[in-house]
């Protein structure tokens, strides 16, 4: 990489992560100026003893709470303007929001609703300037995550807001909460932040400190999933797939918005699948592609996928192909490991096809829409390339 | 004394966009209230003998309740009216939500449109100013995005109709949408909005709508709200099993609407699914099928549990304090939207023995944007599976779908293209009758309907008041002026003398039975809701029971007047006569309109709840038009009851 190559990074996130992480948050809040800030999760999502666990952190530290547990599937602008309401009259000064995916999409909107004095919610759009801080959010992982929670983006029914202001001031990742009761949730929360770093690594506008944090991630991802997808109790594996999803999350807010990262979205938007289901299935068809077209540097993932031994042994010119074969194999291995749990195939999920109708009504607006589109046509019902080679 | 009512109308000429306010004297309020009186009254002097539906001569009316506003619960519905160009018929639909109030607040008691714009407009009024606007740019779009647009444009408190792509397109089975997806879906009133080129209206204002005696008003609304709040004996697991012991059982009572109200204020008219579909009240695959063919095992899909599970948050209209409403998330495009209706859940499902509900979340929301009635899609999604079953429609026809029972896929892409109207969508978007014409081939027999309209998920070989009101009402097909069973859970008789008490204990075979005490039954239920929708009152509230909630005693309160009940039902008698009079000046044969003989139970059913059971018609008819002074043969309306009512 030149050094002389005009780049701007940004990462105003603090990551506070390890045993007992979350005792800390009632210090990080008071450096923060904050001293009374509002929960906001889902009941359903994290469960009653991850709430526990979070208020309970604030022991003795005199700071007063307030919890609200009933956040939707979706973000719900009239739910968030009553929070909105709340937050005002109750004079809370800070958001923590617990979990991942679309619980953090509603904290970040719930904040910019607040500080923007925003009263319709719906008004607000990617043309919304977001330019000053907003009130100090606080985003605890859950091993439910998508890796979007670092973000500098929220996202509204569909409409993609981004501001750096929009990103956390501070994760918190504890190993109390990231241990999932099934493989599968923390395989989808991995598989998301790998296609994430995944894109980030490759992506256009490549710098130093993005690539740092999507290494990390990759490598974070690549010895730790197997493991914590064997046994989701594990505390020392779970965390490191929260890490990297936290990580990945930093790295891809100075990415330009890539296939998998779109086909992502677009199947939690329309149907409220993990978008690291999608990506997991999209994974081997487009770096199939990308190593079909050239063009993209693949060979440079191969370092952080196999370690530096692997990677000094292959010859330079076999690095991309060395790249999608380990990626086919480790996803066949997760495959393998959770059988039947995750589809490999959007028709298991059963997304009926008038939901796919609407899927690719959304991809066509999009300027990669034929492409996109081909690559839902493969993962309908074929067989998985990962699967072919495995 | 402050009056209920505003005391002017807006008539709008779309053709030279002029606007007019036009003051409306007492008179008019004292014998026809305003809603669907007023809407009536307007109408039947205006439009002239035989004009088209779809033409400038037409005139759509947005019309609020005379009780709206005034302090009295359950009084929150507009209704729209207009010649229908799906029956050609007196044409009306109602809606609740918050429209009702702003067109009071806007300072008109109702907004009625005649002409054609020359390009799409949509009308915006603040306390009383109109103007109307160029809508290019809103054209096309859905209407809950429309609805967004605008109340972008003019804040969160704006009300806002529209009609959705469905309207645009003509389609015969469209309505009108508020208060993003509430929909005035009937009689395809969509469509005059359409051909009109009148996008929107759009309402901002801060009149006050008063009444002659507030502090009446306050108590009587305060004594009634704990019937309201009447607990529900049952969990929803038991629902089916109520529908299973009703059809089995031979003998009868008459329903207490309390009972209705509980289940509406847990989980909304939905909660009546299962029960409904196994004690023979919901019509399944297109009028031919029976609990049978949609048993326990199948319809548990429907269960009104799964559905309050998806609901977010309860959905109340303007002064309702039952909520019978909801947001829901449904796994679709859309986040969030209405909880289906019952009629909407049985028109998509059991109608096309379509089992899946989550299809059912996202047809309801599709025609709701749409601005397409639920109903009427669903029966006519019915009824091309029964013509393709038959062989009348090829899979060539449809354009490749496999339009077989119970096909989910076929379903939602067949209603998608009559939205679109693309290929056979446009055959089937204005109904079973019209696409019936089309088609040929004896497809009439599987269009089930009545004067063109598709009659509601309520089978009248269950319960033949539904089939008398399908057939002898003036608007055919609506389920929402009277049955068997609303006249029980209505209770009239407590209140209005001389009207028939049910027997305690009855035997299912009596209600099929032709004597005096049905038709009298059946005409107060027509007078009733008439004057009810002149009030702008919500008919659930109303099942509650006519001495509990003092519909009667709410009209002399707001209006300081001293009526009886007696003399209220004759407004209602009044507001129905004059429709039927419109139909007349129209040229409809009353008897035109009586429902596809499928659906009277010609042939009677072999097996489910309703076997062997058939409704004469014929015989009813002269008995219920002679309630109301009309002639017994032809159900005209006989001069001298047009004098008596003071109509001419």
């Amino acid at each position: 990489m030149n050094p002389e190559t005009v780049f701007t990074f940004t990462c105003p996130v603090k990551t506070n992560s390890g045993n007992k992480a979350l005792e800390n948050l009632p210090i990080e809040l008071s450096g923060l100026n904050a001293g009374k800030p509002l929960i906001v999760t889902s009941i359903g999502k994290v469960g009653r003893n991850a709430i526990r666990t979070l208020t309970g952190a604030f022991g003795d530290s005199g700071m007063t709470l307030g919890v609200f547990d009933g956040l939707p599937d979706k973000v719900d602008p009239a739910l968030i303007e009553q929070l909105r309401t709340t937050i005002i009259e109750g004079k809370y000064d800070s958001v923590i929001s617990l979990g991942g995916g679309t619980i953090v999409d509603s904290a970040k909107i719930l904040n910019l609703a607040v500080s923007l004095k925003t009263t319709d919610v719906r008004s607000l759009s990617a043309q919304t300037p977001v330019n000053r801080n907003l009130l100090p959010l606080v985003v605890v992982l859950t091993a439910n995550a998508t890796g979007l929670e670092t973000s500098q983006q929220a996202t509204l029914n569909g409409t993609v807001l981004s501001s750096e202001y929009l990103a956390p001031v501070l994760v918190v990742i504890d190993p109390r909460l990231t241990r999932g009761k099934e493989g599968k949730i923390i395989y989808a929360t991995g598989l998301a932040a790998l296609g994430r770093a995944l894109e980030a690594h490759i992506g256009a506008g490549k710098n130093p400190f993005r690539e740092a944090y999507s290494f990390a991630a990759i490598r974070f991802i690549r010895e730790n999933l197997p493991a914590a997808v064997r046994n989701p109790d594990d505390k020392k594996t779970t965390l490191a797939v929260l890490n990297a999803a936290a990580m990945s999350g930093c790295a891809f807010s100075g990415t330009d918005a890539s296939p998998l990262h779109k086909l992502g979205q677009v199947f939690q938007e329309v149907y409220n699948i993990h978008p690291g289901i999608i990506m997991g299935m999209c994974l081997p068809h487009i770096l199939g592609d990308y190593l079909h077209q050239g063009g993209h540097d693949l060979s440079s993932l191969l370092q952080p996928l196999t370690g530096d031994d692997d990677f000094t042994q292959t010859p330079e010119d076999q690095r991309a192909g060395a790249t999608v074969s380990v990626l086919n194999r480790f996803m066949a291995d997760l495959y393998s490991v959770l059988g039947k749990d995750v589809p490999q195939t959007l028709k298991e999920p059963g997304v009926p096809r008038y939901v796919m109708e609407d899927i690719l009504d959304v991809l066509d607006a999009d300027p990669d829409g034929v492409y996109l589109r081909a690559v839902v046509g493969r993962i309908w019902d074929k067989t998985p390339v990962a699967e072919k080679k495995g | 004394m402050s009056k209920p009512y505003m005391g002017k109308i807006l008539m709008v000429d779309l053709s030279d966009q002029t606007m007019t306010p036009e003051a409306i004297p007492d008179r008019v309020y004292e014998e026809y209230l305003s809603g669907m009186g007023l809407g009536a009254y307007i109408l039947f002097n205006r439009v002239p003998a035989g004009a088209d539906p779809l033409g400038p001569a037409n005139i759509l009316g947005f019309c609020s309740g005379f009780l709206t506003g005034t302090g009295s619960l359950f009084s929150g519905r507009w209704t729209l009216v207009g010649k229908s160009p799906l029956t050609g018929c007196w044409g009306d639909a109602n809606c609740g939500g918050t429209f009702s109030p702003a067109i009071k607040h806007s300072g008109y008691d109702a907004i009625f449109f005649k002409g054609i714009s020359p390009h799409p407009v949509y009308l915006y009024i603040k306390n009383g100013k109109a103007t109307l606007k160029d809508a290019a740019e809103l054209w096309g779009c859905d209407a809950i995005e429309t609805e967004g647009l605008l109340k972008q444009q003019y804040g969160p408190k704006a009300a806002v109709a529209v009609i959705g792509p469905s309207g645009e397109k003509l389609s015969l089975i469209s309505g009108v949408c508020s208060d993003r997806g509430r929909i005035a879906a009937r009689s395809g009133l969509g469509a005059v909005m359409g051909a009109k080129k009148l996008k929107a209206v759009v309402l901002e204002g801060v009149h006050r709508i008063g009444a002659s005696d507030p502090a009446a008003m306050k108590r009587l609304s305060r004594q009634c709200l704990k019937w309201v709040n009447f607990p529900l004996p049952l969990p929803g697991g038991m629902m089916a099993n109520v529908g299973t012991l009703l059809r089995v059982s031979p003998l009868v009572f008459p329903q207490d609407g309390l009972l209705y109200t509980s289940i509406l204020r847990k989980w909304g008219t939905g909660g009546m699914n299962q029960t409904s579909i196994e004690w023979g009240d919901a019509p399944l695959k297109n009028w031919d099928g029976s609990n049978c063919d949609f048993p326990t095992k199948k319809s548990r899909t429907l269960n009104p549990d799964l559905i309050k599970k998806t609901e977010i948050v309860k959905y109340h209209c303007y002064s309702c304090p039952l909520g019978c409403g909801g947001i829901c998330t449904s796994k679709g495009k859309q986040a969030h939207a209405h909880k289906p209706e019952y009629e909407s859940i049985l028109a998509l499902s059991g109608l096309c023995m379509n089992g899946d509900l989550d299809s059912v979340y996202y047809l309801n929301d599709l025609l709701n944007r749409a601005g397409m009635d639920t109903i009427s899609a669903g029966a006519t999604a019915a009824f091309a599976i029964e013509c393709y079953e038959k062989g009348i429609l090829t899979r060539e026809d449809t354009g490749g779908l496999e339009l077989t029972w119970g096909n989910t896929e076929a379903v939602v892409a067949l209603i998608r293209k009559m939205i679109k109207r693309e290929g056979i969508g446009d055959l089937l978007a204005d109904g079973t009758k019209a696409a019936a014409k089309k088609i040929g081939k004896g497809s009439i027999e599987f269009a089930i309907q009545a004067g063109g309209q598709e009659p509601a998920m309520h089978d009248g070989r269950n319960d033949p008041g539904f089939n008398v009101h399908y057939c002898l009402e003036p608007t055919p097909g609506r389920h929402t002026l009277g049955a068997h069973l609303y006249y029980e859970m209505f209770q009239l008789w407590k209140r209005v003398k001389g009207l028939p008490k049910p027997s305690p204990l009855y035997t299912k075979g009596s209600k099929y039975k032709v004597n005096r005490e049905k038709a009298q039954a059946a005409a107060a239920c027509s007078k009733f809701m008439s004057l009810a929708n002149g009030a702008g009152m919500c008919m659930f509230g109303l099942f509650i029971g006519a001495k509990r909630i003092p519909t009667f005693d709410w009209l002399n309160a707001a209006s300081g007047w001293t009526l009886t009940p007696e003399e209220y039902m004759t407004i209602g008698e009044r507001i129905q006569t004059l429709k039927q009079a419109f139909n007349i000046k129209h040229g409809i044969e009353p008897k035109d309109n009586f429902i596809s003989a499928r659906a009277l139970g010609k042939p009677p059913q072999k097996e489910g709840a309703n076997k062997g059971r058939f409704v004469d018609i014929e015989k009813l008819a002269p008995d219920y038009w002679d309630q109301f002074g009309w002639d017994k043969a032809t159900g005209k309306p006989e001069e001298e009851t047009l004098r008596r009512l003071n109509i001419i």
